[in-house]
């Protein structure tokens, strides 16, 4: 034990309050640390200090005639069968009952949650749904209708890696390519990619509030 | 406690006589105030009266009256809060003890002592000192009494007897020089 952990325990320890296995711990520390044992004899004169300080004072006391008057206004009311202080046992109980319920709740909605979740993996998606789903891909948040022509965003077939002929958006610039398919402002933009190397082919497919920034 | 269950309310006087003392000097500690004290001790004897059936044969009396005690007090204190703060010169004045001015005199600046140490401490960490270092409650009987946790007792007991031997640490050094 160090001292840092030896101070922590000495207010206890003035008192006589510290459990059994604590309370080693600290006398075998005590035993080597002059501090400590210091710091610990300043907590035990504080202490007894505070109760001589108590002892010698004169509790004060009800004059006679008030003592009575306070009896005789509480034997003049009824005996009641309720509580009037909760003790620690149904306070605990409550909280017991509580967390009791809380935990109920949150492995209830889990459990529910994760049904849910597998139901949803079990069931492919409906043809509606897909497609639903690509117009939300591709549709602009403001502007013109979303475009729904299949062959802007359908994958362009792979061409041969020998003797390929170079597409039309390769030959230019990169921010001409943009405009290079359609003399209109367009809403979709696809772009393939493909290494005549490897044969890797790279889809890009942008929306309209795609902004190019060159560097 | 049978005679006043069985409906001889004078019985009560003899049930609570052997601690009127000490829940009314726990109050003046507790409130710092005589006159709240003095309030609260009633507002704990009307209530013991009244709930005399709930009283329970497995718990001491002393500690029974004392867990009311600590609860009249501490909704004395969230109705006071903003009102007024513990004040330990509201003591000049107590008319508890008429008699020899020197005795008084004597009796007031070693209350004010007290008070000056008791004030540093919040309500939580001075009931459980009150409880343990003054009364000499047990910690489980403390932890009864305020209806916590003896971990709650230990820990607020600590850090009370921190601040007390901070504020006493001076006066005791002092001591020590002029002793030898």
């Amino acid at each position: 034990m160090n001292c840092r952990r030896a101070r922590h325990l000495l207010p206890l320890a003035a008192g006589g309050d510290l459990p059994g296995r604590k309370s080693g711990w600290l006398a075998s520390h005590l035993k080597k640390c002059a501090g400590c044992r210091e710091e610990l004899r300043a907590y035990q004169a504080a202490l007894s200090e505070m109760r001589s300080l108590a002892s010698v004072e004169i509790q004060p006391d009800w004059p006679e005639s008030e003592w009575r008057s306070v009896l005789k206004l509480a034997t003049s009311q009824g005996l009641e069968k309720t509580r009037p202080v909760a003790g620690p046992f149904p306070r605990r109980l409550a909280w017991t009952m509580s967390s009791a319920i809380v935990l109920i709740l949150a492995v209830g909605s889990l459990l529910i949650l994760r049904n849910r979740a597998e139901k949803e993996i079990q069931q492919p998606p409906s043809a509606a749904a897909v497609a639903k789903s690509k117009e939300r891909t591709f549709s602009p948040k403001t502007g013109p209708a979303p475009l729904s022509s299949p062959e802007l965003i359908t994958p362009s077939p792979r061409p041969k890696a020998e003797g390929r002929r170079p597409l039309e958006t390769e030959k230019m610039p990169a921010g001409q390519a943009l405009q290079a398919r359609s003399p209109k402002k367009q809403d979709v933009v696809n772009m393939v990619f493909v290494s005549p190397e490897s044969g890797l082919t790279i889809h890009w497919v942008f929306n309209s509030e795609f902004e190019w920034k060159e560097k | 406690m049978e005679l006043v269950l069985t409906g001889h309310p004078e019985a009560f006087e003899a049930l609570v006589t052997p601690y009127r003392s000490s829940l009314l000097g726990l109050a003046h500690r507790l409130t710092g105030n005589i006159e709240e004290a003095k309030e609260a001790s009633q507002e704990t004897l009307l209530k013991a009266f009244r709930y005399l059936r709930s009283f329970s044969r497995q718990q001491s009396f002393k500690n029974w009256l004392l867990a009311i005690l600590v609860n009249v007090c501490r909704s004395q204190f969230k109705k006071r809060r903003e009102a007024t703060s513990l004040d330990s010169t509201h003591f000049a004045a107590d008319p508890l003890h008429p008699g020899n001015p020197v005795v008084l005199h004597q009796q007031k600046e070693l209350r004010g002592q007290i008070m000056d140490c008791l004030n540093v401490l919040s309500r939580g960490e001075r009931e459980v000192f009150l409880l343990r270092d003054i009364e000499e409650q047990t910690i489980r009987e403390t932890s009864r009494i305020l209806g916590c946790s003896s971990l709650s007792v230990r820990v607020r007991l600590s850090s009370a007897r921190r601040k007390i031997k901070e504020r006493l640490s001076p006066a005791l050094s002092g001591k020590k020089e002029i002793a030898p």
